[in-house]
Parts: structure tokens; C-alpha cells; sequence
């Protein structure tokens, strides 16, 4: 046994810690031939008995009974508030859900109204300077949207009786030529002077109004073609 | 009592929490004076362990979910809220110095018994009054001396008798580190109290109370 273990040891015994009695008596026997150890456990002793004084003076001392009191009071305020809280949150769960359902029911109803009129059509509005760019780089076209057109025609005329619309010319000029799967028309504005370039007649004095006309666009982005709406 | 009596703190605890308020105030009953006590010796100031009990007992009336079974007793994490509480009142107050008879008024206080009223001695026992007086002070003074972080293992190992495995657990380190500071501590607090040990007069009689023997 080395100075610092009989060291550790007399501190546990000085802390009343339950040391092994050989342990004790391998340290006692080492602290009579060392006087450091043996100052030591005299000092360790001294220690433990002053602290045991001290800790005996404060074992019976505790916290004023006021203290009590006034951290009752508190608890029972915390009891009311976390009632409150847990009234809110109540409250507040059951007003949530009802404003989930009235807008999922919302949204579904609108998803049901948007769903079935894309099975028609899908209409926006272009910027007429665009289109009209559009229309005028196009020349006569044959692209085969003869079967696609009809379709669009069959769904525009039974949606929108009562407008009159002209067929569908298609583009031709830089655009892909093969039948379409799905497609977009837009409905858009442009000068009545455009549809000369389509074979109809315009009056000069009239070549300054705007016309609507309905842009069909393919898959990618790109216009096929186009009818004119009065 | 009731049946509540008998019960954990950590029941008491989960009851309190759903609103038994007879159980709290068993639950501080049990606990205040451990935590007062070590207020009180880490800091030596009764208001300081007064304010540090209702801040730690304000933690498990607001939130008493803090506090995790898993992690050690309920009494250990009482200790460490207040460890933690105490420290920062230390050093808030080492700003401050202290105005008017504060020291004074302290001492008093913690001459005290539990229920305020001062010890009433024998007559034959004076003398040994004064000196367990004078040797509390005295361990006392040299306890308030050392740096918190040794106060902190004496107080908890030392006055509290608390074991290392809940002094690391309350200090948030390891064993072996509560072992190394107490060992230090213990050194430090005999060279202190070495200097504040009064001379002895004859026979090894403090020289006090040859003083107090004369007078009577």
C-alpha cells in the first residue's frame, strides 16, 4: 500500500464509509512507520469530527413555515391556470378540427369543380402582344391535328353553345407535326387585322379592334393552333 | 397521517402533478429541509436557502415534467435545481456587498434551531456550548472559503452525507472526479482550519473558554 491509498482509505474511514477491516489495518500499520500518513489520519480525524459538529448543528434546521404557505398558494394558482391552459387547449383542438373539415370539404368540392372542368378544357389568358407574335410568325400549316381538333371542337361546341367559333388552323411553320395526347387551350385576345392572315376579310376601319381567339398549345408549350370567337 | 404518507416522492410527485395538493405539500415537507440545508451551507446566507427552496419547488409546481425517473431520485434533481440556483445567487450577490449587521443577523440565524428560537443550554454545559459554538463557526467559515466547486462535494458528501454516486449525479460529472475534489477539499479545509483553530491555554483548554470559566 502506497502514501495516497492509505490516504483514500482513512478518508473512508473518516466518512464513515464501512472500510474492510483489513484495509483499516494495512493503513494503521503503514501510518506508524510514515509520520505524513500518520499526521494525515490524525488531520482526516480531526476533519470528520468537525464536520459531524457542524452537520449535527444544521441536521434540524429547515426552510420557515411561511415558505409553505406561500408555495401552496402559488401551486393552487398554477392548478387554475394549467385548468385554464388545458380548457384552451380544448377549446382550441376542437375549433381546429372544425376548420380542417370546412376546409377539406371546401377543397374537395373545389377539386371536384376544377377536376371536371379540366376534362373540358383548360383556359388561360396569354398576353395578346405574345400571341399575336405568335400568330403572325405562323403561316398555312398541315399539321395532323385533324382528329385532335375535332375533339376540342365536339367539347368547345357542346360547352360553349352559344359563342360561334371558326375550326381550328393549325401551325405548321418550326412546330412538331405529331398527334397530340394532351394539349392546352388558351383563350386570348389579339387585333382582328390577324385573322387576314387566316383568309378572312377585314375591314381596314376594323383592323384596329380586338378578337378573342382560342390558342391550342401541345405538350410543350409550343401553340398548334387556333380558332377565332365572336 | 394518511396513506399519502408512506408514499415516494416520485408518487407524490405524479400526484401533485395531477392537482393533489395535499400531496405537494407532503412532497416539500419531505425534501424542503434537505435542499434548505444545503442553500444554506453553500451559501451561508438564510435568505439566499430561502429563495433557492422556492425556486426549486416553483420548478416541479410549473413543470414538474423536468424531471426524469430515469435519470436518478427526485431528491437528486431537486439538488441539482438547487445547486444550480445557488451558484448563480453566489455570484449575483458577489456583486453586492452587503449592507448594515447582514453578517451578524446570519450567524444568529444559523445559531437557530429548527423552529427559530434560539438553543436552550444547561447551565452546567456552558462550556461546552461555547466551544461546539466556536467549532461550528469556525468549520463553517472555512466551508464558506473554499471555492464553489470544492464547497459543493464537502456540502454534499461531507454535511449532507450524501454518497459520490449522487453528488456526481447532482454535480453532473463522474465519480471519480466528486472522489478527486473531495480529497482536495478535504486538504484545503484542514490548512484552513489549522489557521483558524484558536491557541490553546493550559490543559488544552481554548482560550475562550478560560475566558468564560473566569468570568463565571
Amino acid at each position: 500500500m502506497n502514501c495516497e491509498q492509505v490516504q483514500d482509505v482513512f478518508v473512508a474511514i473518516a466518512r464513515q464509509e464501512g472500510v474492510d477491516e483489513a484495509l483499516s489495518t494495512q493503513a494503521h500499520a503503514h501510518a506508524q512507520d510514515c509520520p505524513r500518513c500518520a499526521a494525515f489520519w490524525a488531520d482526516s480525524r480531526t476533519l470528520g469530527e468537525d464536520l459531524e459538529v457542524l452537520a449535527a448543528e444544521d441536521r434540524e434546521k429547515l426552510a420557515p413555515a411561511h415558505l409553505e404557505g406561500a408555495l401552496r398558494i402559488e401551486f393552487r394558482q398554477g392548478r387554475r391556470a394549467a385548468l385554464r391552459r388545458r380548457a384552451f387547449a380544448r377549446w382550441s383542438a376542437g375549433a381546429a378540427a372544425a376548420a380542417c373539415l370546412l376546409l377539406a370539404g371546401g377543397a374537395a368540392t373545389r377539386w371536384i369543380l376544377v377536376r371536371s372542368a379540366a376534362r373540358t378544357d383548360k383556359v388561360a389568358v396569354m398576353p395578346a402582344q405574345q400571341m399575336a407574335g405568335v400568330v403572325e410568325s405562323s403561316s398555312d400549316g398541315q399539321a395532323d391535328l385533324t382528329e385532335f381538333t375535332a375533339q376540342l371542337n365536339a367539347w368547345e361546341n357542346a360547352k360553349k353553345a352559344h359563342e360561334l367559333t371558326t375550326d381550328f388552323f393549325p401551325f405548321s411553320s418550326g412546330v412538331d407535326s405529331a398527334p397530340l395526347e394532351e394539349a392546352t387551350l388558351i383563350r386570348v385576345r389579339l387585333p382582328r387585322a390577324a385573322m387576314s392572315s387566316y383568309g378572312f376579310i377585314v375591314p381596314e376601319e376594323r383592323a384596329a379592334e380586338w378578337v378573342n381567339a382560342d390558342v391550342v398549345l401541345g405538350e410543350d408549350g409550343q401553340p398548334r393552333a387556333i380558332r377565332f370567337v365572336r | 397521517m394518511t396513506a399519502k404518507g408512506n408514499l415516494s416522492p416520485e408518487e407524490l410527485l405524479s400526484r401533485a402533478a395531477a392537482g393533489d395538493e395535499e400531496a405537494f405539500a407532503l412532497l416539500y415537507r419531505q425534501l424542503q429541509g434537505g435542499v434548505y440545508r444545503f442553500a444554506l451551507q453553500m451559501s451561508g446566507s438564510q435568505n439566499i436557502a430561502e429563495e433557492v427552496v422556492q425556486e426549486v419547488f416553483m420548478v416541479l409546481i410549473r413543470d414538474s415534467k423536468k424531471f426524469d425517473p430515469a435519470r436518478g431520485a427526485l431528491q437528486s434533481f431537486l439538488y441539482g435545481v438547487a445547486r444550480n440556483h445557488v451558484l448563480r445567487c453566489i455570484e449575483r450577490d458577489t456583486r453586492y456587498v452587503p449592507v448594515g449587521d447582514d453578517q451578524a443577523s446570519m450567524e444568529d440565524a444559523l445559531r437557530r434551531g429548527a423552529n427559530g428560537v434560539h438553543r436552550q443550554v444547561p447551565a452546567g454545559d456552558i462550556s461546552d456550548e461555547l466551544v461546539r459554538r466556536e467549532t461550528v463557526g469556525r468549520v463553517r467559515q472555512a466551508v464558506l472559503a473554499l471555492p464553489a466547486y470544492y464547497r459543493e462535494v464537502v456540502v454534499l458528501c461531507e454535511l449532507q452525507g450524501m454518497s459520490y454516486e449522487d453528488a456526481a449525479r447532482v454535480i453532473g460529472c463522474a465519480i471519480g472526479t466528486v472522489r478527486s475534489r473531495l480529497h482536495r477539499a478535504r486538504d484545503l479545509l484542514q490548512a484552513k482550519l489549522r489557521v483558524l483553530r484558536p491557541q490553546s491555554g493550559e490543559n488544552g483548554v481554548p482560550a475562550q473558554q478560560l475566558e468564560v470559566r473566569g468570568r463565571a
